[in-house]
């Protein structure tokens, strides 16, 4: 059984006609945005999802309408057998969500008054959340600003403690809507380590949004990639990558000037001095024959392979007509 | 209610009055502003009454019991119904993501995000014109008659509470509502610190059952300064946190439909 089912999910903001503004020529404006526009996904436990799009594809509005946050135009979002905006409370116990762009935390409380709040709210036992609490400051390392209110934190700390805040209660289902925006590469690091080590440890499924491919290399096993508000493609990024980038390149460094054979001149991609890259089919072409080949003929200065790079799939995919 | 949801709810309203020891300037600039706007509320009806030797009937000390009545609900309104002045604010900014997001009911984190300390300057003051006035009129108070009139009081702010919430709550379709708070308080004043007799029967029928405003102070100080003892007396009493209840139930059911249409903003 899925733990996330979206069917047919569509959100329309209406169009917002001014006051006075009918007699306007201009009716371009009229038009209502159909922010996400039929979507439908499953998730299965302990999946870790990347959820990508260029800018203003519908991820956050679909986000939003999977936590419970935006009622939906047409469609249905199920998070673990129920509906969010029917049962909302039984739901968002069982969500953790983050958004990187705004704090979800109490602009005005101390940071330790906010964890007591959502303990409260989440009815989680005092030694629970003790423990609880440690583990994640063992990660996320908040313990120093503890007594700080949360708008005098930096966006490292801040995004820190929202991540701790949504962890709190040990949700089975983490949403993240760009967890890692603006943060330095440590603090990038540590979030992407405690990220999975939780999906490791807890099977925790996690469904993220973010613009840092380093992101999905490290935590993604699967991408849906919307536009537009509509689906361009589901898959596992080992398929995505077979199907949209499935070259390899042999990178090879000639002592010498060099002439090939045609056979081999067929295989070459682009040429430049010494330099040579001999493109590959991903699974078919033995890489270990190439080389055999090529240094039984020529002095090799230097070699490295290319892999298909994740940047080109991802970038093919927001190009592609949803 | 289930424990866990009331200790909850009592400790939403605690940090809520913690969060404003931060400004503390602000409350002491309102311990020398409010009793100056009451003391020249009191004294217009002061004139008032010895202009024209009494209004539509009701003496100086009369009008001062049902205005330092009608104050107390406001000051009750004030400590519990403040953050309706920002509602559209809340709209805007995409602020009910973080009430939605959590496992308690948005209405009872949004009564308790601003409980508001200055609220009780009122509710003094009110209280203080409302024992004045009552002892110069040489009211006869038993056990009962201050249940009574407690309960009418909890009534008062019910309606003001729902009143606010409804005409608030138009921001989640609107966008913009805090003209409506102000608009809603002039004619609160105006409904409850001066007997409605003075206006046209028209009007005061419209202010008693369509806008239940008669209800917070004007009908319940009346029934008081006829002495009450009849049953009559005693059901106009229970009327007002009756309707109040009623009211309140709407408005919080208009609140949560309105957050149906809530659109969150931005990212």
């Amino acid at each position: 059984m899925y733990q996330i089912e979206v069917m047919d999910l569509v959100k329309i903001y209406p169009a917002r006609r001014r006051l006075f503004e009918q007699w306007k020529q201009d009716r371009k404006l009229d038009v209502a945005t159909h922010a996400v526009d039929g979507l439908s996904f499953s998730i299965s436990a302990g999946e870790r999802v990347g959820f990508l799009g260029p800018n203003g594809a519908g991820k956050s509005t679909t986000i939003k309408m999977m936590a419970g946050i935006l009622q939906p135009t047409s469609g249905r979002v199920t998070i673990l057998g129920q509906s969010p905006h029917q049962h909302r409370i039984e739901v968002c116990k069982k969500l953790g969500v983050v958004f990187g762009q705004r704090s979800q935390l109490y602009w005005d409380l101390k940071l330790e008054e906010s964890f007591e709040l959502l303990r409260r709210m989440y009815g989680i036992h005092a030694a629970d959340y003790q423990r609880r609490l440690n583990r994640l400051n063992d990660v996320l390392d908040f313990s120093r600003f503890l007594k700080h209110p949360v708008r005098n934190l930096s966006l490292g700390q801040r995004i820190r403690a929202d991540l701790a805040a949504a962890m709190l209660h040990n949700p089975p289902i983490l949403l993240l809507d760009e967890p890692t925006i603006g943060l330095d590469l440590d603090s990038k690091k540590k979030i992407r380590n405690y990220i999975k080590e939780i999906n490791l440890q807890e099977g925790t499924t996690v469904l993220l949004t973010t613009h840092d491919l380093d992101d999905v290399e490290w935590l993604c096993d699967r991408l849906i990639i919307i536009n537009h508000g509509k689906m361009v493609a589901d898959n596992s990024i080992h398929v995505l990558t077979e199907q949209i980038a499935p070259e390899r390149y042999l990178v090879v460094e000639f002592d010498t000037e060099y002439e090939l054979s045609v056979a081999l001149e067929e295989k070459v991609h682009k040429q430049e001095g010494l330099t040579c890259w001999f493109k590959m089919k991903a699974r078919e072409d033995s890489i270990s024959a190439l080389v055999s080949e090529l240094a039984a003929r020529f002095v090799i200065r230097d070699l490295s392979i290319k892999e298909p790079d994740i940047e080109d799939v991802v970038l093919a995919l927001y190009n592609r007509k949803a | 209610m289930d424990s866990n949801l009331l200790g909850t709810t009592l400790y939403l309203m605690k940090l809520s009055i913690k969060k404003q020891f931060a400004y503390p300037l602000m409350f002491i600039s309102c311990l020398f502003l409010i009793p100056m706007m009451v003391a020249s509320g009191v004294l217009l009806l002061y004139a008032l009454a010895t202009h024209f030797s009494s209004v539509s009937g009701w003496t100086f000390d009369q009008l001062a019991l049902l205005y330092g009545f009608g104050y107390l609900s406001h000051g009750l309104l004030m400590v519990f119904g403040a953050q309706n002045i920002w509602m559209d604010q809340l709209v805007i900014k995409g602020e009910f993501d973080r009430m939605l997001l959590r496992p308690l009911p948005v209405i009872i984190q949004y009564a308790c995000s601003n409980i508001n300390l200055i609220g009780f300057i009122d509710v003094i003051i009110g209280a203080g014109i409302l024992t004045a006035s009552s002892w110069r009129l040489k009211l006869s108070w038993n056990a009962g008659l201050v249940l009574l009139l407690l309960l009418t009081l909890a009534g008062a702010t019910w309606i003001r509470l729902a009143l606010y919430l409804i005409v608030c709550s138009t921001a989640f379709w609107t966008k913009r509502s805090s003209s409506l708070f102000w608009l809603m308080t002039d004619l609160m004043e105006r409904a409850t610190q001066l007997p409605l007799s003075i206006y046209p029967q028209r009007f005061q029928l419209v202010l008693t059952v369509l806008l239940p405003l008669a209800m917070i102070s004007y009908q319940p100080v009346k029934q008081l300064l006829n002495q009450p003892g009849t049953w009559l007396a005693g059901l106009v009493f229970l009327a007002t946190p009756v309707i109040g209840l009623i009211i309140l139930y709407l408005a919080v059911k208009f609140f949560n439909f309105g957050l149906k249409q809530y659109e969150s903003a931005g990212s």
